[in-house]
């Protein structure tokens, strides 16, 4: 073998190695199926469960209300730093792609008045939904939060069946990627 | 000769394997791990005096110091001093202002008094960590047995 050849060998496994590493992390990114509570087995075309909250105008609020459009769903927490570096992407994403068709909504399971707290210093346009935990408990686990982690997101077909499920921070292209009016 | 190429081919291949992985951003990661393999939580007495409490975590995956809480649950009557930390890593965040917080592993001293003839601690630790900026885990309880050395 030349030494020419060597080289070729070595850069060929080089980008073989490099390209199988990518891809067999993206194919394990969708994954979930470490020890899942039975309560939390919920997933894609799976009907969403029933969401009460409060919304900020004190208004008892449900999913139910929203079913015909299609909808995004963000589990947060003012102690959680991913969650509130998310937060104005969500937003921004919103107000350029949200309507009749799609809709955001924030859903903050913590005492109100720490929410309302961060609210009042960074304020968001985007619909926020408030569960005081005092009254129930992860509500994210029912809808396929495993990991019981924040953030953790759902997308919710027009007919109320779970389209997509995300533990952890969007990135914008992928946030834009699931709220496509053809996507995700 | 021949061998010591395929060799090279080889590890070169599995370095550029991980660098690969590397390019996600950390929305692509894989799924975060299961909240008992991301924090790792042993202990032992020293003496009858001084436990350690040891936290090893995974790359990218950190603990909040000023979250974490011990209290001991058995024997009654005992009690812990403050505990001793080893330097943090200091964070200064836009939203939670200075933060301290460990990565992959932390050992800290507590001090332990009021054990009379308990042979065994049980000690609760509560405690609260994330996946840098990707996710964080809810407020995390465990309750580990430390066997004591003879009085």
């Amino acid at each position: 073998m030349s030494l020419d050849r060597g080289i070729v060998l070595i850069l060929i496994a080089a980008l073989l190695g490099g390209l199988g590493g990518y891809w067999a992390s993206r194919a394990t990114f969708q994954v979930d199926r470490y020890s899942t509570p039975p309560d939390a087995a919920r997933k894609p075309g799976d009907p969403a469960p029933e969401l009460r909250a409060r919304a900020r105008d004190g208004r008892e609020v449900a999913l139910a209300e929203l079913r015909g459009r299609r909808v995004l769903i963000n589990f947060w927490a003012t102690w959680c730093p991913p969650c509130v570096e998310e937060l104005p992407l969500l937003d921004r994403v919103r107000a350029e792609l949200g309507g009749a068709e799609l809709e955001v909504i924030a859903v903050a399971v913590e005492d109100p008045a720490a929410v309302e707290q961060f609210l009042a210093r960074h304020p968001l346009g985007l619909p926020v939904w408030i569960i005081d935990p005092a009254q129930s408990s992860e509500p994210s686990l029912a809808f396929g939060n495993a990991r019981r982690v924040l953030p953790y997101s759902v997308l919710i077909e027009r007919d109320g069946r779970l389209l997509k499920q995300k533990a952890g921070a969007f990135d914008e292209p992928t946030l834009r990627r699931w709220l496509a009016p053809d996507g995700p | 000769m021949l061998r010591r190429r395929w060799l090279a081919a080889a590890l070169v291949g599995t370095v550029a394997s991980a660098f690969g992985q590397s390019w996600l951003t950390p929305a692509e990661r894989p799924e975060p791990l299961p909240e008992e393999e991301a924090f790792r939580l042993d202990a032992l007495a020293r003496d009858r005096r001084t436990l350690l409490v040891r936290v090893a975590m995974p790359p990218n995956y950190y603990l909040y110091r000023d979250k974490t809480r011990f209290r001991i649950l058995e024997p009654v009557g005992a009690t812990l001093r403050p505990p001793r930390w080893p330097t943090a890593v200091a964070h200064h965040d836009e939203h939670f202002g200075q933060v301290y917080v460990y990565f992959d592993r932390v050992e800290v001293v507590l001090p332990v008094r009021g054990l009379g003839r308990a042979r065994q601690i049980e000690l609760e630790v509560q405690f609260q960590g994330c996946l840098e900026d990707v996710l964080c885990y809810p407020l995390m309880r465990r309750q580990l047995q430390i066997e004591l050395p003879p009085g």
